[in-house]
Order: C-alpha cells, then sequence, then structure tokens
C-alpha cells in the first residue's frame, strides 16, 4: 500500500483538513439557521400558500399520481396540507389531520408514487424560484416521512 | 476514432432528445458508472442502484469513460441494468494501453449488485448494497511476466452510501463507504495474486460529493489497492470530480485523478472523461 509514501500522505492530510472544515462549517451553517424559521425562510404564510397551490397544480398533471387524489376533497386537502408544510417548516400553525401513518394507510403508495411527489414538489420550488438552500431544509424535514407513507 | 466513441456519438444524441425517462427516481440518485461498470462515483462503487428505476421499473445505461494520465490510457465502455431499485447488472469493458510498450491490455468486468437495506434519500439507516464482480482478464501474458497468479477473479464488496440534506451552506452532502474483498493487481488491469500472495484482503474505498445543485455533483474519492506484485509499487488511487446531471437520460463527469505509481511508473495522474445514457 502506499499510504507510507510522502506524496500520498500529503494527501491524507489535505483530505483531513478538508473534512475537519466540512463539519466546523456545517456547525456554522447550522447556528445561523436557527436565527431564521424555515417558515419565514419560504414566505410565511402566503409563501406556503404558493407553495402548496403550485404542488396541487403539479400533481393534477402528473398521471403518475393523480389518481390517489381522485376521491379526495381539494378544499380541504390544501388546507391540511398548509398546515402540514407550516408546522413542518416551525411556523405558528397547528396541522389539524390525520397522522401520516393513518393518512396514507391501504392507498398501496409505492417508492415510485412518493418520489413522483418529491420531483413535483422540487419542480414548484424550482419554479417558485425558492433558493436550493431552503429546497434541501424543507426536503431534510419531509423525507423522513417515507416511512410512514410507503407501503414496507 | 475508437469504436465505442462512435458508439456514444451515435447513442448520445437519441438519449437527449428523448423524453422517455429512466425510472421514478430522482435525478442524480443513480449516481455515475464507475470504471467497473457499477453504479457509483468513478472509482468507487456506491450502494445506489444503477439508473433510475423505482418500484417494479426497468432502466438501462450505456457509459463510455476515458482516463488519460502520464504514461497509460484506460478506456471503458459498459453497459448496466437495473430493476425495482433493487437488482444492478452490470458489463463493463477496459482497454489499458501502456504507451512505453505500445500494448493494450484488455479486461472484462461482470458485476451484480442488490440492495440489501435502508435508502439513500429517506431512511436514516444509510442504503446498503452487497455486490460482486467477476474480472477476466484477455490477454494475461504481461501481467503473468511480471508474476500475477490469476488472469480472473471474482471480487465482493460491502456498500453503504447516504444523502444528508442540508448538510453544509444548505446542500446535500453524500457519503459513501466501500469495503472490497479483492486480490486484484491494479484493480485486475496486471491480473490477480502474486506469487506470494493468493489471500483475499480488505480494502475501504471512500467518496464524499456536495450536491451543489440538483443537478452537479462535486467530490472526492479515495481507493485504497493491495500491493502485491514484487516487481513495482502499487499505490491507493484519489480523485476530485464534478458530475452534471444534465437530465435523467445524460449526465457527465470530468475527474483529476492520481493513480500513483503503476507498473514502475510513479506519480500517474491525469484526467477523467465519462459520459453516460440512461434510459
Amino acid at each position: 500500500m502506499g499510504l507510507a509514501n510522502k506524496h500520498q500522505s500529503r494527501w491524507w492530510q489535505l483530505g483531513l483538513a478538508i473534512l475537519f472544515a466540512l463539519v466546523a462549517l456545517t456547525g456554522c451553517t447550522s447556528q445561523q439557521n436557527k436565527q431564521e424559521t424555515l417558515f419565514t425562510q419560504l414566505g410565511g404564510h402566503q409563501g406556503i400558500e404558493q407553495l402548496v397551490d403550485g404542488l396541487l397544480h403539479e400533481i393534477a398533471a402528473d398521471d403518475r399520481i393523480v389518481h390517489y387524489f381522485r376521491d379526495v376533497d381539494v378544499g380541504l386537502f390544501r388546507k391540511r396540507l398548509i398546515e402540514h408544510f407550516c408546522e413542518v417548516s416551525d411556523g405558528p400553525c397547528h396541522y389539524s389531520g390525520a397522522t401520516m401513518v393513518e393518512a396514507h394507510k391501504n392507498l398501496g403508495i409505492n417508492s415510485a408514487d412518493f418520489n413522483a411527489l418529491v420531483e413535483d414538489l422540487m419542480q414548484v420550488m424550482k419554479e417558485q424560484r425558492i433558493s436550493i438552500a431552503h429546497q434541501n431544509r424543507l426536503l431534510a424535514r419531509l423525507a423522513p416521512m417515507y416511512r410512514d407513507v410507503v407501503e414496507q | 476514432m475508437h469504436k465505442q466513441w462512435l458508439l456514444i456519438l451515435v447513442l448520445a444524441p437519441w438519449f437527449s432528445v428523448s423524453s422517455a425517462l429512466a425510472g421514478d427516481r430522482l435525478k442524480s440518485t443513480g449516481g455515475v458508472s464507475t470504471i467497473e461498470g457499477a453504479a457509483g462515483g468513478g472509482l468507487v462503487p456506491w450502494a445506489t442502484i444503477s439508473g433510475y428505476s423505482s418500484t417494479d421499473q426497468l432502466s438501462v445505461q450505456a457509459f463510455a469513460t476515458q482516463v488519460v494520465v502520464d504514461d497509460y490510457r484506460l478506456r471503458v465502455t459498459g453497459l448496466s441494468a437495473s430493476y425495482n431499485n433493487r437488482v444492478e447488472l452490470s458489463f463493463a469493458q477496459q482497454n489499458f494501453r501502456l504507451d512505453a510498450l505500445d500494448q493494450s491490455l484488455e479486461q472484462n468486468i461482470f458485476g451484480a449488485k442488490v440492495r440489501l437495506a435502508g435508502s439513500l434519500l429517506y431512511t436514516a439507516m444509510p442504503q446498503i448494497s452487497v455486490g460482486l464482480q467477476y474480472k477476466v482478464h484477455q490477454n494475461f501474458d504481461l501481467p503473468e511476466a511480471v508474476g500475477a497468479r490469476s488472469d480472473s477473479d471474482l471480487e465482493a464488496y460491502l456498500s453503504a452510501s447516504k444523502v444528508y440534506f442540508d448538510a453544509f451552506f444548505g446542500r446535500n452532502l453524500l457519503l459513501n463507504a466501500t469495503v472490497r474483498a479483492t486480490r486484484a493487481n491494479q484493480t485486475g488491469l496486471l491480473g490477480f495474486g502474486s506469487e506470494d500472495a493468493n489471500n483475499y484482503r480488505a480494502m475501504l474505498e471512500g467518496s464524499a460529493a456536495l450536491l451543489v445543485t440538483h443537478d452537479l455533483a462535486l467530490g472526492v474519492e479515495y481507493r485504497q489497492k493491495p500491493d502485491q506484485l514484487a516487481f513495482a509499487r502499487e499505490d491507493d488511487w484519489f480523485d476530485v470530480f464534478a458530475a452534471w446531471f444534465i437530465n435523467k437520460n445524460v449526465s457527465l463527469v470530468a475527474a483529476y485523478a492520481d493513480l500513483g505509481s503503476i507498473a514502475g511508473q510513479d506519480q500517474q495522474r491525469g484526467w477523467y472523461l465519462s459520459v453516460q445514457g440512461a434510459y
């Protein structure tokens, strides 16, 4: 193995330095982010309503998953989704709907469906010019819901 | 022009105009094609399954890669198919040119990978996959002359990969760790084992990639390698790379690779370029 030779030990030192810098900076950015809620970053109530409306339009045009919403009361679904996104992003809301597990029980939602919805959300966020950092912060909070939504 | 580049020239426009999706997984989550054909980075296989196949979907990929360092040039073409984000089968043909000897070595690699657990994006547990690679050398005279024991071998690897959302300046970070059981000399380009060494050894490989945008990943890779042949030293490999996921059908990779010492020629560094199409 070449670890002993000088040329490669320099690479190691460089790699370690970058790793430490990454960890340190990650700590710093998460400190900064605490000052402002994701809710505010997404544009408050107005921003989240706009995001949800965009998502509903995207879903309506998405043949892969639109059938799941055929019997859904769109007005109520919109209200609950706004509450949910608001609460998830630390906004001043209380989600009053069913739990994620209850709401998706027996629908037979699979990974492809979940991916399709995430893709639609990413498309809307892109169209609405939400910054990549804010997109990723929202995705970070929604991603763990996979476990509750998708039938294992 | 080499036939593989002609193939790519023919395929590339078709991939880029085709609106057909390669599957429902999110862009970039298939990774790219390694020099050995498995999905991953450039040098290191990841736990990701190639292409974008999700539930009950099939996805196929083709790729061509060229690595040009000071005294050698590696060309790879290959194919892979994946199903259900669960299973991946791959084939890669490597042509390794030694400028000094005006000679080429060829190796074929048949690969299979299965996702065992976890999800790259959605679970706290990393995505974990196990893979096998059967490598067959096509012209063994030179490797045999420098002391290689065998012209073919089976390797196994275990990979764990995970995307951490919002990890660094709001960007998503992919981390991968792979452990490989191998007897290969220079990944098999110089055969397998030696007169003194015929046991599998566990080698560690790692990658880190930052998704600067949803289309562009910048990363580093490290691949530990055994050093079994007496005639020349073998070094671990490194690279820094940029991967551009133009859409789900086409991606490009450019990297700068440090392949260390190969067959007595030290400090082999140079460019790595790769293009992949998925359907």
